[in-house]
């Protein structure tokens, strides 16, 4: 404390002396730069640092820059933070699907879908929402977005009647409503686009709608729309901002320049919490700190070896001491809250004694007392990497490699960028790959579980490869009643959870930050990060 | 001085056409795809898996299947003969040209706003230093510039905040837009050049006044005033103009960390997230910027030697 208040003292004393003595001495700065002093007047959006006065306007700040307002790419924004478009399926709290712009759908063949639409929703524009629009704009996200285009393998949809949308895939996907709750096929009007066919504002359905977005600043506010469906919005406004620097966040809120932020470093989370006027809260969201397994490597394919792996980490503590408390230990590949996950399933065993015991009987044993364990003269090594993209993987592999080391394996813990990452990835150069994956996406078992454990799945990086599991996936995957599908998705997780070609750590957490004068938030797992709806608002 | 000027502007040129071929060259040799990194950052999040299927439209709509070296002199052409920077990859509702004038703006008003503090707050104080040379307020202004160079910018910038924003409620944290905004930015870039050119005006003006002209000039019975503005000055500032040249082609050139900290919409910020998306047409139109801006200073600087000293000339 005294060595900042030192340097505050140097501060002002140098800023004062040197007005002084600039004042005294005329003329003396005269060269380079006689512009004048410093112009700065960017009028409009500099709300984003006002008082909130008399409107109810909520001032956000996002981690990074808003890069497009366009739902089609960045429905993330657009779709769960901004308010300002809807899909046509929602979700609950447990991710069950639930009704929003269209009020039911069935499968009326193996690729057709039949979604009924409400008949009382409008646009920000005025325009009555009908199949037209909603046509227009799943043909346009699945044209400019291919990885939207490709979760739903989209073909076409027609125009029944005005409220009615016939959707067409090219092959069985029962998740199909699921998928249509992807922020990404928010829905548009086509008002917004300009006269080019270029994308200018979004005029969607959503309680907020469009009021400004600054290029220079990439401050987004978006004002309340006085018709929306649902309900009365109670919010006038949301300023968005992005304060990248997490500490710079943090100082924010403090200061109160900002009513509700997420993820501030985790040790910072008590003490923010303790401040007045302030709360934290800790939620889970779907996505996991798992262990890819390169099964190239011939060890990694003994299932003892990786329930060694399994049984030396210690997730209680790794939540503990490394998340702060925020997330949870993995039960399942799925959370908790998550209807789909299998509920039997429970916490792996933190059990070192059980993992050395594996370890011997594949044969490793430490005959030279350096604490490694050998087979054939070969010591046990696992090289694990991981990337910097999120705080606490970084943290999290060093643990997990002290772990492994207790048990006798000499671990050899890499961090690195993420692109740099994939490459090692690519070229099989690793034993273990932490990473923080997104479950959920598309709220249905049926988004990840493939991608995972297929040995042609998007995520497989390791080459995992089991006929059996193989089988079992393709049979739920096509499988149409919704019961026996479920039956069938938690079979494979547990089978999975036996087997683990993947290695779950922790569930993972975020920090939602707001001040007490906001009111009527919930948090929504289904999204990510955050998520807010039309009831939130903010007192005086 | 007009071969000179001949001679420099082509080394400028040829520098930009360099500068901009390593940037380019050097993306690609960094690890990771571009099309799956470009993937990340827009339709998939960023550690989501990339299809091949995604990977194969944003290449060929990027044209990201060409060589290189095709690829980069397709984007140098349009420099040349159109103007044209390309466009973005990731802001894919704007030109480069666009995101960069945007950005070129803040940086401008923050290198300006830190410039002038170094310069109305480091020349004055060194010369007050050197006139003062070992007293006890030398001895402290030297002691601040001491500590002003050894503490990294950003710890600076942090405990700005959390004196100016928070304790004293002064200035907002963070953000862009009113003239505020700009003071705590401003006062942690300067910081240290404004250590630096105390230092180096001290020295200069120490050395200036121990030599004979000086003497002479108190001998004559000139005031020491009139001697300081009039003699000694002009001879001191010399190194103290190249040191500003290359503090403000730095600052022109963006300050990442800063930038980062006080969420300044300028141009480092630009660069390090179109870095991270590899969002390569942007990443090598800032860096072409940067590097002219960065030459252009110190060419001025270079001419204005001559108006300071008029011995010099440029043959």
């Amino acid at each position: 404390m005294k060595t900042k208040a030192f340097i505050v003292c140097l501060l002002v004393f140098l800023l004062v002396a040197g007005t002084l003595i600039a004042g005294c001495t005329t003329n003396s700065a005269k060269p380079a730069a006689g512009s004048s002093t410093p112009a700065v007047t960017q009028a409009s959006a500099a709300s984003a640092t006002q008082a909130s006065t008399s409107p109810k306007i909520l001032r956000m700040a996002d981690l990074s820059a808003i890069t497009s307002i366009d739902p089609a790419s960045s429905g993330v924004f657009v779709t769960e933070k901004a308010m300002v478009t809807e899909p046509l399926v929602g979700a609950t709290q447990d991710f069950v699907l639930t009704t929003k712009l269209a009020t039911s759908w069935k499968q009326t063949s193996p690729t057709t879908w039949e979604f009924k639409l409400r008949d009382d929703v409008k646009f920000h524009n005025g325009q009555p929402m009908t199949a037209n629009e909603v046509k227009f704009t799943l043909d346009r996200t699945c044209n400019l977005n291919a990885a939207s285009r490709e979760m739903a393998d989209y073909k076409s949809s027609r125009v029944i009647d005005d409220h009615t949308i016939e959707v067409t895939t090219n092959t069985n996907i029962p998740i199909l409503p699921a998928i249509l709750h992807y922020s990404n096929f928010g829905i548009i009007h086509p008002d917004s686009l300009n006269a080019q066919g270029n994308f200018s504002i979004p005029v969607g359905t959503g309680p907020m709608m469009y009021d400004s977005f600054d290029q220079q600043t990439r401050v987004f506010t978006v004002k309340k729309n006085p018709d929306y469906w649902a309900g009365t919005v109670k919010l006038d406004g949301v300023v968005f901002s992005s304060v990248p620097d997490h500490n710079s966040r943090t100082l924010a809120i403090e200061k109160g320049d900002i009513d509700f932020t997420v993820d501030l470093p985790y040790n910072e989370a008590e003490r923010i919490d303790a401040l007045p006027g302030i709360n934290v809260e800790k939620y889970l969201t779907p996505r996991v700190y798992v262990l890819y397994v390169n099964f190239d490597r011939a060890p990694l394919q003994d299932l003892r070896l990786r329930q060694a792996l399994s049984l030396a980490i210690n997730r209680t503590d790794i939540v503990n001491h490394v998340l702060y408390g925020i997330g949870q230990p993995a039960k399942g590949f799925f959370l908790p809250s998550m209807s789909f996950g299998n509920k039997n399933l429970e916490q792996l065993p933190y059990d070192p004694v059980k993992a050395k015991a594996l370890l011997a009987e594949m044969g490793y044993k430490d005959t030279n007392g350096d604490g490694i364990v050998e087979k054939d003269g070969q010591p046990l090594t696992i090289n694990l990497i991981t990337a910097t993209n999120r705080p606490a993987l970084s943290p999290m592999a060093e643990t997990i490699g002290s772990d492994l080391k207790a048990i006798g394996i000499q671990s050899k813990v890499e961090v690195m960028a993420s692109a740099a990452g994939n490459d090692r990835v690519s070229a099989g150069t690793y034993d273990l790959n932490l990473v923080a994956n997104n479950i959920a996406m598309v709220p249905d078992p049926g988004y990840i579980l493939p991608k995972w454990f297929k040995s042609t799945g998007d995520t497989n990086k390791g080459h995992y490869k089991n006929a059996t599991l193989d089988a079992q996936i393709d049979d739920a995957m096509h499988t149409v009643d919704d019961k026996e599908r479920l039956a069938k998705w938690n079979k494979v997780e547990s089978d999975a959870y036996d087997l683990l070609p993947i290695i779950p750590v922790a569930d993972y957490g975020v920090l939602i930050v707001k001040k007490d004068t906001v009111q009527g938030y919930k948090f929504d797992p289904t999204a990510h990060d955050y998520a807010l709806d039309y009831e939130i608002t903010i007192t005086e | 001085m007009h071969y000179y000027l001949i001679k420099r502007f082509g080394f400028l040129v040829l520098t930009i056409i360099a500068a901009s071929a390593l940037a380019y060259f050097m993306l690609h040799a960094v690890p990771g795809e571009t099309a799956e990194n470009v993937a990340r950052h827009t339709i998939v999040g960023i550690e989501d898996d990339v299809s091949e299927l995604v990977k194969a439209e944003i290449s060929s709509k990027y044209n990201l299947n060409d060589p290189i070296w095709v690829q980069y002199t397709n984007w140098l052409s349009g420099l040349i003969f159109h103007g044209d920077l390309g466009s973005s990859y990731v802001y894919k509702d704007t030109s480069v040209m666009t995101l960069i004038s945007l950005a070129l703006g803040p940086t401008i008003i923050l290198a300006i706003a830190s410039m002038l503090i170094v310069i109305v707050v480091g020349i004055p104080l060194g010369m007050y230093c050197a006139v003062h040379e070992n007293r006890p307020s030398d001895l402290i202004v030297r002691g601040a510039t001491i500590l002003s160079i050894s503490f990294p910018s950003f710890w600076l910038a942090l405990m700005l905040i959390l004196v100016f924003s928070l304790t004293l409620d002064l200035l907002p944290v963070a953000g862009y837009g009113t003239p505020a905004n700009i003071v705590l930015p401003a006062v942690a870039l300067a910081l240290h050049p404004t250590a630096v050119v105390i230092r180096i005006v001290r020295t200069s003006m120490l050395e200036t006044l121990g030599q004979q002209y000086i003497t002479f000039a108190i001998a004559k019975g000139l005031s020491f005033g009139h001697i300081l503005w009039n003699h000694a000055i002009k001879n001191a500032l010399i190194p103290v103009l190249t040191l500003l040249g290359v503090y403000f082609g730095n600052l022109l050139a963006g300050t990442v960390i800063i930038e980062n900290i006080f969420a300044w919409p300028g141009i480092g910020n630009l660069l390090i997230s179109s870095v991270d998306a590899r969002d390569i047409p942007v990443v090598t139109s800032c860096i072409v910027v940067i590097v002219a801006m960065f030459l252009i200073v110190n060419f001025v600087v270079d001419l204005s030697y001559h108006f300071i000293d008029p011995r010099i000339r440029y043959e």
